[in-house]
């Protein structure tokens, strides 16, 4: 062949369908359609056979009488189909993209064979077969024909074809004619699966003629999905706390994501609203519904190399779907094959390739606090193959990770004019000059294993069943600056996932039956370092951790030696500083060595907070799909699912109480969590507390997908949940019964190809609750706080019954009866095309409005509580949860073909309310329904506004290429940008009942936003294939590559005391208002506080000198080293 | 009275409502509030309960004083954990101000000097400080703390009771009564300007019977009913009481606003449940509801 397109056909041809088997345990895809004659006579004995490198064997079957063939039980995966008979020209279908879940309705029309006249590779001429365009239910339809055989060379090729197509995939060889590495999703589908997937013909091919339509003309859904051959491209992922590249942060590459503290929110959502699945199981913490709890250690993590693909759902889900209002992070693992393949892996991100990271400054402490990447990498092995060969396969990998930063604890002095009545400000920054004292410099460890194992089994044809499990431990030793012993914690997670899947059908094919069985352990621990346990009243376990916090500032010399050359540049122990400066319209008192004051804290004793937690979830699902012709094709599918949550939990602080202090040795308030009164002024503590809630739910779905004349797709679809919470003692605590999700989506193909689609799509998303609420809102836990050193009673009200003793927690809380299920709704619309082969370009409109929270409600301004729905039932007066988010999205997406793929995205959004969802972000407070936002009525005053995860304009594109160099040498380059507008800020106060940071001074947002920030990644590599058998590439990415070093956190605590809410007068600005600028008569007009039941004037002396002042910033640029070599 | 949804049912019946028809729907529903009570501490700003006393009867010399109207009562429930009994207490108000020195006064500062009447000049304790009205001496009464000698940590200010952990028709009831009493010895203190004055032994009680806290989803412990006995000395009365969380001191009823209004100078709300619909009674100082705390939504019977 010397036509370079056709020989490039070829190639392709060989890379997709000469396939051996590749094991996949979600056999729950489908290809029909009708085959005719060129006269549209049904034609039956026309052999059909699928191929795709996905399929353990070619699979093979013949048209009924009416022309219909159903190949099910496939698993995901690209594919051909070839249409042969007898005296007709063969037809061939290739880059058929199959999406978990989805039927693909290929529609053939066979030619006559004229004689002399094989059909031409990519024209879909006359004279030669064509393959009719019919949007299936589940769909897209087909495109252009590939014709004849001379695509084919290698159709029944062996397990070295299917190397040659997994290289391929996999960015290892030459001229890699992949599939679509990632495309932007505005597809549909009323869902088909778990995990539907859309199912869009990907472009694997190299030119116009060949390719097969890109877009999912059957499908209302948007969102991504992400193949190892974009993961193996494009520089995006970093490590995370354990070192390791986990699958969680591919899903920042979807437009309308936006990252937050605990992962990422979708469509206006924030994170832990999110539903994340491993191989059909749920893997959302069960107590807290996040992928993880903190920014540390902890959650379900999959290393990339074990990922087949990950969908991400931000839009139009399916109603199979439930439980979660957010978006959908779908995970699917690889399989085996009857080849034997295997990759070992190392990446290393060296810590002196690593800049340095931009301090965070404190001005009210003399002790700075940096961490520097020391030595960052993971490295691991993967093999699959078969056990027996075309009846069951085996993967398996692990990953080892590690992560040690250097974490350095410098004592610095701020230098001060030579009268001691001001410091010295460097000219050039502006910032208060300092001179290092001291300095101790430890590390701070982490490392994960990671592992996962895989078998699938063909029990017959047609019935296929598939066992995974993977897991592995997370731990992380905090530095300890000896004698202090605040930050000792040894920290140990662990999150096992095990799922059973069967997939067959009955009834010739006509009914397609799934069922998944799965189980999700995790556990977690934080527990002392030095080998004490909870509750023990010796060690680190047994030592109460004091937190002093006088203003005026303490001196370090309180507490620590310093080296008696520079003692005396600090403050002797016992010094109080009595002179205040004012810059910037912030005050703090002038010291050198202060560590107290100005909202900062000085730290002693053990190390507070100590855990240790089991969960288990059991989850079950079954569902059918029915497929038959009435008016056009129809797919019915119905299902149910059962889940089962049962955790262990026991807390403890060290030394039973924490305490909180004004000076060393003085009196301090003992706060003693689990503590309860057994009588007036009778406090009982608890050295460990237990708990053991649980949770059950159920859920039924049913949904028709229908497509008729080929162009228009309607699909209807309802689901039902239901879900109790049980408290402590296994008694019922909270109920939510008969939520109704209704989806509904219409999709219309304008060119009738394939090749375009406008759709629309409505959906009602109900939220379960974590089990979070059931252990600290249903299960009556109560804390108390007692003084010591101090004779005055803690209570001053006389009529208190218990004078020294304040309980906290309000117990049980009450739930509203007409309580309703936190729900979004959803409206999404859009456009897409295919302005030429490969290349789509979309819009997408979507808009998603809060319908209903559910939080812990108080009318009586905290004295009690319960939990309901702002603004309607029991909560009636409180303003209704408001949460609104509305968004436009430019795509372009050109899937990888010719070497190179291209992704990008513009969206505009505005995310406004009073409620940003399951968490609090500028607390950090993750405690799912008992937030505190409507704990008392003035909280509410200026709480409307933009939502901190606003972000007005969001960049995001994504481009590699390959580029050949000889038969054996490719060079790999990848670009990843993010360009990001800044999040809002506000002016926060101390509230009374709620704590610091949850008074908004003035309206929500009115004090900025954060900077933009732009993130910039390159990659560079070359694979060389070092054999037939071998390939081996080499990467180095440089991630931040401009080393922008923007904040993208600033501090929002205006104040520490109880300001009031106020309004911004006019003629005058926020940050006058705020005594940001202006003199103080300016400033005390307009804000007010709350001292002893009376309202005073703010003066700049209440200010918090750390107002706006950065608490983080860009990742600095670092270098990551990659090595793999795969056979 | 539901009786407590045990797991294994919910399972039993969650399971059904997984396999019944869609359209029959489910409904469990929610468990009944518990019993408790607002735990008055003023360290975080929950004040006492407010009870509304209707004089039944009344037996001995009662003085106007003694003729209660309105008295605040202190409250704090106990539920250990596990399944235990829990408790009750109710510190009465007018016992407190008998001991803590708000209903015995003298002016007992050593500091004071009638003659130079300075001490009016700054106190605000001077209530009528003209040289010639009727304080002419400006004389600022102390407050008399008095002491039980038998109860020195002053634990029988609160009454207290056995408490359920659940409620029975939406009412915690309290079946014996409870009984806060101070035996207070008779006192003599040296009056500045007016030698000694002996105040006499007064044995008071306050004893709370057929106590019912409500707990139910409109009134989750924030009001409760009873029947209360006062004896202080030879004074006997018996009240009905309806009481409720909590009691504001106020002038005007913005003041009562259970919401937060800027506007109105209202910064913070009252903490009086809106159900309660509360308007400043100007006579007694104090906020009250404008409906009946025990059936709230509904008009005053």
């Amino acid at each position: 062949m010397s036509n370079p397109s056709r020989s490039r056909i070829v190639t392709l041809a060989v890379a997709l369908v000469a396939s051996a088997a590749v094991a996949q345990s979600e056999n729950t895809c489908a290809l029909t359609g009708t085959v005719t004659d060129a006269a549209g006579k049904p034609l039956g004995g026309v052999v059909v056979t699928a191929t795709s490198p996905s399929l353990a064997a070619a699979r093979t079957l013949t048209t009924n009488d009416a022309g219909i063939y159903r190949i099910v039980e496939l698993p995901p995966g690209t594919y051909a189909l070839r249409f042969a008979r007898p005296t007709y020209l063969t037809l061939t279908r290739a880059d058929l993209e199959l999406k978990l879940d989805r039927t693909l309705r290929i529609n053939a029309r066979l030619e006559l064979a004229a004689a002399g006249t094989p059909g031409e590779p990519g024209l879909p001429s006359a004279g030669a077969g064509q393959l009719a365009s019919d949007a299936g239910p589940r769909g897209a339809d087909a495109g252009r024909a590939i014709v004849g055989d001379a695509g084919l060379p290698s159709l029944n090729g062996g397990p070295r074809d299917l190397d040659a197509a997994r290289a391929r995939d996999a960015g290892l060889l030459p001229s890699a004619a992949g599939r679509a590495a990632v495309e932007p999703r505005a597809s549909a589908d009323a869902g088909q699966g778990l995990d539907d997937a859309t199912a869009r013909a990907a472009d694997g091919g190299q030119d116009a003629e060949s390719g097969a339509p890109v877009v999912d003309a059957t499908s209302a859904a948007s969102g991504l999905t992400i193949t190892p051959g974009f993961i193996d491209r494009v520089p995006l992922v970093r490590p995370n706390a354990t070192g390791q590249r986990s699958f969680e942060a591919l899903v920042q590459a979807a437009p309308q994501v936006t990252a937050d503290r605990y992962g990422f929110g979708v469509s206006g959502g924030s994170s832990p609203e999110n539903l994340y699945v491993i191989d059909g199981v749920t893997v959302n913490d069960p107590t807290f519904g996040s992928l993880r709890t903190s920014v540390g250690i902890g959650g379900a993590q999959l290393p990339l190399e074990f990922l087949e693909r990950v969908d991400v759902i931000t839009g139009g889900a399916g109603p199979e779907l439930g439980r979660a209002s957010g978006g959908v992070v779908n995970v699917v693992t690889k399989s085996g094959s009857n080849a034997l393949h295997g990759s070992v892996w190392g990446h290393w991100w060296p810590g002196a390739l690593t800049a340095r990271v931009s301090p965070i400054s404190d001005l009210g402490s003399s002790i700075l606090t940096t961490t520097a990447r020391h030595n960052t990498g993971d490295f691991g092995a993967d093999l699959s193959g078969a056990v027996i060969k075309d009846r069951l396969w085996f993967y398996g990998g692990v990953a080892q990770s590690y992560d040690r930063q250097r974490v350095t604890r410098d004592v610095q002095r701020f230098l001060l004019t030579d009268d001691g009545s001001d410091f010295l400000i460097d000219e050039t920054t502006g910032a208060v000059r300092t001179e290092r004292l001291a300095r101790a410099s430890r590390f701070d460890d982490r490392s994960a294993l990671t592992w996962i194992g895989k078998l699938t089994l063909r029990i017959a044809e047609g019935h296929t069943l598939a066992a995974s499990m993977t897991g592995g431990p997370q731990r992380g030793v905090a530095p300890v600056f000896e004698p202090l012993a605040f930050g000792a914690l040894l920290t140990t997670s662990e999150s096992t996932t095990a799922s059973l899947r069967y997939a067959g059908s009955f009834f010739d094919r006509h009914l397609s039956v799934s069922a998944t069985l799965g189980w999700n352990r995790t556990d977690q621990a934080t527990l002392p370092n030095d080998g004490s346990r909870p509750g023990d009243t010796t060690g680190w376990a047994g030592t109460p951790q004091t937190q002093l916090r006088r203003a005026p500032p303490l001196s370090i010399r309180e507490f620590e030696a310093l080296p008696p050359e520079v003692a005396d540049l600090c403050e002797p122990a016992g010094f109080t500083a009595t002179r205040r400066v004012t810059s910037r319209g912030l005050s703090r008192f002038v010291m050198a060595c202060p560590v107290t004051g100005a909202g900062a804290t000085y730290q002693l004793g053990g190390p507070g907070f100590l855990m240790e937690s089991q969960a288990d979830r059991l989850q079950a699902r079954a569902d059918a799909t029915l497929r038959f012709e009435l008016l056009g094709h129809h797919q019915v599918r119905a299902g149910a699912d059962v889940e089962w949550t049962q955790a262990r939990l026991s807390r403890a602080t060290s030394g039973v109480v924490a305490r909180v202090g004004s000076t060393p040795g003085g009196s301090t308030l003992d706060t003693a969590d689990g503590a309860f009164l057994a009588g007036p002024n009778d406090a009982v503590s608890q050295l460990v507390v237990r708990a053991a809630p649980s949770q059950f739910a159920t859920g039924l779905f049913v949904q028709d997908s229908w497509s008729l004349l080929d162009a228009v797709t309607l699909s209807a679809g309802l689901r039902y949940d239901t879900q109790q919470l049980f408290d402590s003692n296994g008694q019922l605590g909270l109920s939510l019964n008969n939520m109704l999700s209704p989806r509904v989506g219409l999709v219309y193909d304008f060119t009738g190809q394939g090749r375009s689609k406008v759709f629309a799509n409505y959906a009602v998303l109900q939220q379960s609750l974590p089990l979070h609420l059931a252990d600290r809102g249903l299960s009556g836990n109560t804390t108390t706080i007692t003084r010591t050193g101090s004779a005055t009673p803690l209570n001053a009200d006389p009529l208190a019954p218990s004078p020294d003793v304040v309980r906290l927690g309000a117990g049980r809380l009450l739930v509203d009866p007409s309580l309703k299920p936190m729900a979004n709704g959803e409206l999404t619309a859009g456009l897409e095309y295919e302005v030429v082969s490969a290349l789509r370009v979309g819009l997408i409109g979507t808009h998603r409005w809060l319908m209903n929270a559910v939080e812990d409600l108080s009318r009586d301004e905290g004295a009690t509580a319960f939990i309901g729905n702002p603004g309607s039932g029991l909560g009636a007066a409180f303003p209704a949860a408001q949460r609104k988010y509305f968004a436009a999205t430019l795509y372009a997406s050109r899937a990888f073909t010719s070497g190179w793929l291209a992704q990008g995205s513009y969206t505009l959004s505005s995310l406004y309310g009073n409620y940003a969802g399951l968490f609090r972000p500028e607390t950090g407070q993750l405690e799912p329904g008992l937030g505190s936002d409507f704990n008392a009525s003035d909280l509410l005053e200026n709480r409307t506004g933009p939502l901190p995860g606003d972000r007005t304009h969001q960049f995001k594109a994504y481009v590699a290429k390959d580029f050949e160099v000889s038969p054996d040498v490719t060079v790999l380059a990848g670009v990843s940008y993010e360009g990001l507008s800044g999040t809002p800020i506000s002016f926060l106060a101390w509230h009374p009942t709620a704590g610091d940071d949850e008074t908004f001074v003035l309206p929500r947002g009115a004090a900025g936003r954060t900077p933009w920030t732009h993130h910039l990644n390159v990659r560079g590599g070359v694979a060389w294939r070092v054999s037939k058998e071998q390939t081996l590439q080499v990467t180095l990415d440089v991630f931040n590559l401009l080393n922008l070093q923007e904040a993208t956190e600033v501090s929002q605590r205006l104040s520490t005391a109880q300001v009031l809410p106020a309004t911004v007068p006019d003629g005058k600005t926020a940050s006058e208002a705020a005594c940001l600028s202006g003199n103080s008569p300016v400033c005390q007009s307009v804000l007010q506080k709350q001292v002893n039941g009376a309202a005073v004037p703010v003066t700049t002396a209440d200010l918090n000198g750390n107002f706006k002042q950065p608490t983080a910033f860009q990742a600095p640029l670092s270098v990551k080293l990659g090595l793999r070599l795969s056979f | 009275m539901r009786a407590p949804m045990t797991r294994p049912l919910l399972l039993a019946s969650s399971a059904f409502c997984a396999a019944a028809a869609i359209g029959s729907g489910c409904f469990a529903p929610q468990p009944a509030p518990p019993c408790q009570v607002v735990s008055t501490q003023g360290f975080n700003g929950n004040p006492p309960y407010l009870a509304l006393l209707t004089s039944t009867s009344a037996t001995g010399a009662c003085t106007e004083a003694q003729r209660l109207r309105v008295m605040r009562v202190g409250a704090q429930s106990y539920v250990p954990p596990g399944t235990g009994a829990g408790a009750l207490a109710l510190r009465p108000g007018r016992l407190s101000d008998l001991v803590s020195g708000v209903v015995f006064k003298a002016d007992v500062d050593a500091g004071n000097n009638c003659q130079a009447g300075f001490e009016g000049k700054a106190s605000p304790g001077c209530a009528t400080c003209s040289a010639s009205g009727a304080n002419p001496c400006r004389v600022v009464e102390d407050p008399i703390v008095r002491v039980d000698p038998s109860d020195p940590e002053r634990l029988k200010l609160n009454a207290v009771g056995a408490f359920p952990r659940e409620p029975t028709d939406g009412r915690c009831g309290v079946s014996a009564p409870m009984l806060a009493e101070q035996a207070l010895p008779a006192l003599t203190v040296d009056v500045i300007d007016g030698g000694p004055t002996t105040f006499p032994a007064l044995r008071a009680a306050f004893e709370f019977s057929q106590v019912q806290v409500l707990a139910t989803a409109e009134v989750p412990g924030t009001a409760f009913t009873a029947t209360l006995t006062q004896t202080e000395g030879a004074c006997v009365a018996s009240y009905d009481v309806v009481a409720f969380y909590p009691a504001v001191a106020c002038t005007r009823d913005v003041d009562c606003a259970p919401v937060a209004d800027l506007d109105a100078g209202h910064p913070k709300g009252s903490g009086i449940d809106p159900a309660f619909a509360p308007t400043c009674d100007t006579a007694l100082g104090v906020c009250v509801p404008g409906v009946d705390v025990t059936r709230p939504g509904l008009p005053k019977r």
